[in-house]
């Protein structure tokens, strides 16, 4: 009886590590210091099942599939312009707030902007301290996002 | 007690028969994963060569590409389009000489594999990691590989990377630091 607890209890953990709760090993600058190199956390797999990414949602965007992700946050949401004017993040024009930055930025992005489409969600990291060429941002596909980060 | 080790020894030797069929007769799709781990292991190295071996290493990078690739890579002027198997033999030379680096591993993660109606071509859509001394994480990317079997080996004729985030034209943003 025990034997069958513990292959169901181990069952259930690979269920869960594989399919819902991804485990992930932080690494690099570009989420620091919300998200510092090294630390461990999980991926929700379910956060977007009926529901789509929020506004300063922290995502897993993966490549090919899921041994390797970029951890960023979701900033422009499908159909919306984004663009960065001596640090800050303008969307639609308008400065969107963001207490999660704790370093001073000087990103600027101007004259041009970037438009997402339809199904598209610009991500980019809170360390924006970074020389902007050297951090990774963009806009995501849907279909990209893997889930919320849990912690 | 004869009889149940006749039929043990029965099963085992028909388990070793399925395996050795199945590890000398692979699957298109097990094939070009193996092509692809086998790659990775050529593409590393570890520790100082002498001119021959990194000459003999960089040959057998080369035997896993056709005679001609068609590349498309970001940013485009950092290979030529089209190139030849010679082309990349050298350039794993050059790679394999370059001051400083000491060690070098390429591993391959995810590949999704699309196979075409005649199973002799495939697209291979692949994450390419490649990590130096201190830096696991010195390149990542998503490239998506045409692969031919060739004389029966599965051998790259075409590599594209993908963009995982798509970039406003970088020539109008300015880092000002």
């Amino acid at each position: 009886m025990t034997l069958v607890r513990a292959v169901g209890v181990v069952a259930l953990a690979w269920v869960v590590f594989k399919f819902v709760l991804l485990p992930i090993r932080v690494e690099g600058p570009s989420m620091a210091p919300t998200y510092r190199s090294g630390s461990i956390n999980f991926i929700n797999r379910l956060a977007y099942w009926r529901s789509p990414p929020h506004r300063g949602d922290v995502v897993g965007v993966r490549y090919s599939g899921h041994s390797i992700m970029l951890l960023k946050r979701v900033v422009g949401l499908p159909g919306e312009t984004v663009e960065f004017v001596n640090g800050q993040l303008l969307i639609n024009s308008q400065p969107l707030s963001e207490p999660y930055l704790k370093y001073e930025s000087h990103w600027t992005a101007r004259p041009q902007h970037y438009q997402l489409g339809q199904d598209e969600y610009f991500v980019v990291g809170d360390n924006r301290s970074m020389p902007y060429e050297l951090h990774e941002k963009g806009a995501a596909r849907r279909e990209r996002i893997v889930g919320r980060v849990l912690l | 007690m004869k009889s149940s080790l006749r039929i043990v020894v029965s099963v085992l030797l028909l388990v070793t028969a399925v395996w050795l069929w199945w590890y000398f007769h692979p699957s298109p799709e097990t094939a070009i994963r193996r092509q692809l781990t086998r790659l990775g292991v050529a593409a590393s190295f570890e520790g100082r060569e002498s001119i021959l071996a990194r000459g003999l290493a960089a040959q057998k990078f080369g035997g896993f590409f056709a005679p001609q690739v068609h590349l498309l890579l970001e940013p485009r002027d950092l290979l030529n389009e089209a190139v030849t198997r010679q082309d990349l033999t050298e350039l794993m030379v050059r790679l394999r000489s370059l001051p400083g680096v000491h060690a070098f591993k390429v591993r391959f993660y995810d590949p999704v594999i699309t196979l075409a109606a005649d199973r002799e071509h495939a697209s291979v859509e692949v994450t390419v990691n490649a990590e130096s001394t201190g830096e696991r994480h010195l390149f990542v990317q998503e490239l998506k590989l045409g692969m031919a079997n060739i004389e029966g080996e599965w051998l790259i004729t075409s590599v594209a990377t993908v963009r995982v985030l798509n970039r406003a034209p970088v020539q109008f943003f300015l880092a000002t630091r």
